[in-house]
């Protein structure tokens, strides 16, 4: 029952908890706030550059084929027949216009880049760092992730222990006809739901018998200079994000010239901050294995 | 002290007493074994205990349970967490967090510790455990006994009185399950140790106290050889063993020749090679993490291999898994992932038309098979709601019918108590005996010794074929 996590040992696990989180949702809010295709692209680069270092692409590319997949289908659709201005061509009934292209292209990445951004945020952090994170936001919130990352790993096995039952017992699942996988796979449902009832009630006993949310308290982070001007950069590109959304390049833009200038300002600056953290850090674990307090044994 | 007064339980959804004890006292530092078969009350009373009855479960309680003077039911188990730890069964259903600092970090930090104690106490209790190498690794990447031992490392770092272990030893092999009994030795120094187990022989040692349970009560409070005599009276011998069952194999059906597993840069199966005959019962030991579900799986083509796997002669190393199963049948440890329709007769009709043999000849050898597993009286009842053994039964009913002549078991009997393995085993002599061949993996050394034709010892990614008596009981 492991956990997708990519933590060790790669070019990001030098880099303090905190600050790759706060970089990750600044990336994940830039995705959701601008429309502009070339901006898109641009945060797009940034979260597979960080992918690669982190060495997270094997963990992400399955799930987000999918996603790629079925995007990409309504993408084709809201092109073909969403309304808009400004006529490319014509083939019979159905007219592609530039602003059902632009519009549908950046939806499209829109919605890719935040779910990839979402995904790295728990795959190349650390998920006990994540929970701890979000958990500040109340104990309600703490349960509640504490559950999920434990119940995700635990279903994501499970439903491969269950899909060899399957198998063993005769069934087409990975392979065969269309039809025979779906009708396998419905069946597949209750016992993956008896499964996982069990299983939330063990994690319900586990946290009772271990006194959580008793008294609640959160790991002390140490932090270098060098987290500071990570975790400083993010937050303030994500105010500089904002103040533009808001005052005009971002929205429904899609191609101007002026929100090209300023996002790829944005951009630039995010993308110099991964290198720069992982640099500085030179794969040095601190805070993120430890709270670095000197210990005497007795 | 634990004390126990008028104790009386009934679950919510039950009709009767699940638990009766009117007067019970443990001692602190001091091992306690609980036994008993299962279903006799062992895990309702640990519930009892750590206050998970009745803040957790409810259901209708009667009497107190006082930990150290605390009354289990004016407070929750998370008040009483400084005081009883618990160490579930499976220790991954009690994980909760990644990594090994950290889960070690959890039940202290929810209880108030400030960072200082929580680091000295983390560094200081790996010490003792032996787990220092481990605090920054992920959990899910440890073994079986490493596991166990951070589970454990994390119930005792809120220092609490008393530590409940439920059936602590039942995955382990007997190296980690040695080590895993020499730490509670250490630990009952400081603290009240109360385990309940199946695997009387593994603990007999280090315990002082003996406690069986029967029907919800306490049926025998006493030493060793008082619970010796209590289980004889029952018709099992706790150290001898029941005249050996063998079977008489026939001619060859199952054969594995040069079979190697990597993952990654790890070589889990290195030229292996073993053969099954009809009728025979060939058990795979080895120790956590040799790799015997690796090769039980790489038979069934789930995992990619090198090497040739031949069943009466026809390779079926490249073939499809549904097209192996036609010949073979395989159940993993978790028998509840093949049990999810309404009735066994259902269970039945799903493996037949799945296969293709929807017939009803088909249909009737099922029903022979039932017969033989002694299920035929269950099978228009529900199969999650049978006992630890039928349901696993059940679940070899569920992949055995049509007309299959292999078996390939995982640990079947884990967590079954003495007489329900005897039964189980004994079901799977009569199957075998009908030509059925019968790979299983096992951590057992009775079962080994008592039912076992063939012995294979999976040890550093190679196979070696024992005779059951040239087998040791460290080797399981």
């Amino acid at each position: 029952m492991k956990l997708l996590s990519s933590r060790d040992g790669n070019l990001l696990s030098g880099a303090n908890e905190l600050s790759l989180i706060i970089y990750f949702f600044v990336l994940f809010t830039a995705a959701v706030l601008f429309s502009s295709i070339p901006f898109q692209l641009s945060v797009l680069a940034a979260l597979m550059i960080c992918a690669l270092l982190s060495r997270s692409l094997r963990l992400l590319f399955p799930f987000i084929k999918f996603v790629v997949f079925f995007m990409a289908i309504v993408t084709l659709f809201s092109i073909v027949f969403g309304p808009g201005m400004g006529i490319i061509a014509v083939f019979g009934p159905i007219i592609i216009t530039y602003s059902a292209l632009y519009f549908s292209i950046s939806m499209f990445l829109r919605i890719l880049t935040s779910i990839i951004a979402l995904n790295l945020l728990f795959i190349a952090v650390n998920p006990d760092a994540s929970v701890a994170f979000f958990s500040r936001f109340g104990k309600k919130t703490a349960a509640a992730l504490l559950v999920a990352t434990r119940l995700m790993p635990m279903l994501t096995s499970e439903g491969e222990e269950i899909m060899q039952a399957f198998e063993s017992r005769g069934v087409s699942i990975r392979k065969g006809k269309w039809r025979e996988r779906i009708s396998a796979v419905s069946h597949m449902v209750f016992p993956l739901v008896y499964s996982t009832l069990d299983r939330a009630v063990y994690i319900g006993e586990a946290m009772e018998v271990r006194g959580f949310p008793a008294r609640w308290k959160q790991r002390r982070y140490s932090y270098s200079w060098a987290d500071y001007i990570t975790m400083g950069q993010s937050i303030s590109i994500l105010i500089y994000s904002i103040v533009l959304s808001l005052t005009g390049p971002g929205v429904a833009d899609y191609y101007s010239s002026l929100s090209i200038t300023f996002s790829m300002q944005c951009v630039y600056f995010l993308l110099l901050s991964i290198p720069f953290a992982a640099a500085v850090r030179g794969g040095i674990h601190a805070s993120n294995t430890g709270s670095g307090i000197q210990v005497q044994l007795q | 002290m634990l004390q126990i007064q008028d104790l009386e339980f009934r679950y919510s959804s039950s009709e009767r007493n699940s638990l009766h004890v009117p007067r019970l006292s443990i001692e602190p530092r001091d091992i306690t074994l609980i036994c008993g078969l299962t279903g006799s009350g062992k895990t309702t009373l640990l519930r009892c205990i750590n206050g998970l009855i009745p803040h957790y479960y409810g259901g209708v309680m009667g009497g107190h349970v006082l930990v150290d003077g605390i009354d289990t039911r004016l407070h929750s188990p998370g008040e009483l967490s400084t005081v009883v730890g618990t160490l579930f069964q499976e220790p991954e259903n009690q994980f909760l967090m990644l990594t090994v600092r950290e889960e070690i970090a959890f039940g202290m930090r929810n209880a108030g510790f400030d960072e200082t104690d929580t680091e000295c106490r983390i560094e200081e209790i790996a010490s003792v455990l032996g787990i220092s190498h481990l605090l920054s690794r992920n959990i899910f990447e440890l073994s079986s006994g490493e596991k166990q031992k951070v589970a454990l490392a994390s119930v005792i770092s809120c220092g609490p009185h008393y530590v409940l272990l439920d059936e602590p030893t039942s995955q382990l092999d007997a190296p980690s399950a040695y080590s895993v009994v020499k730490l509670l030795k250490n630990l009952s120094k400081d603290m009240g140790v109360i385990v309940t187990e199946h695997r009387i022989e593994r603990l007999k040692d280090a315990c002082s106290r003996f406690i069986a349970m029967e029907e919800g009560s306490i049926s025998l409070d006493a030493d060793y050889s008082s619970l010796q005599e209590w289980y004889l009276n029952r018709g099992i011998e706790l150290d001898g063993h029941p005249l050996s069952i063998k079977g008489e194999p026939g001619e060859e059906m199952l054969s594995v020749e040069g079979l190697s597993v990597n993952f990654g840069e790890r070589h889990v199966l290195n030229d292996v090679s073993l053969h099954l005959r009809e009728g025979e019962i060939a058990m795979l030991v080895g120790y956590n993490g040799s790799g015997k579900t690796t090769l039980l799986k790489s038979i069934m083509n789930f995992i990619d291999k090198e090497g040739k796997v031949s069943f009466r002669g026809v390779d079926i190393s490249g073939e499809e898994p549904q097209y192996i199963a036609k010949k073979i049948a395989y159940l993993s440890h978790s028998p509840l992932n093949y049990l999810f329709q309404p009735s066994l007769r259902e269970e039945l009709h799903f493996t037949l038309k799945s296969l293709g043999s929807d017939g009803d000849s088909y249909m009737q050898d099922a029903l022979t098979l039932l017969e033989t597993l002694g299920l035929s009286d269950k099978i228009d009842m529900f199969p999650r709601e049978f006992s630890c053994g039928e349901k696993e039964l059940a679940a070899v009913a569920s992949v055995m019918a049509g007309r299959r002549e292999c078996l390939l078991l995982d640990e079947p009997t884990r967590g079954m108590d003495y007489l329900r393995k005897k039964n189980f085993m004994l079901k799977l002599r009569a199957l075998s005996s009908s030509g059925v061949g019968v790979l299983m993996a096992t951590h057992d050394y009775n079962l080994v010794k008592d039912y076992a034709d063939t012995v294979y010892l999976l040890r550093n990614g190679r196979c070696t074929e024992l005779s059951p008596e040239q087998l040791g009981r460290e080797e399981v």
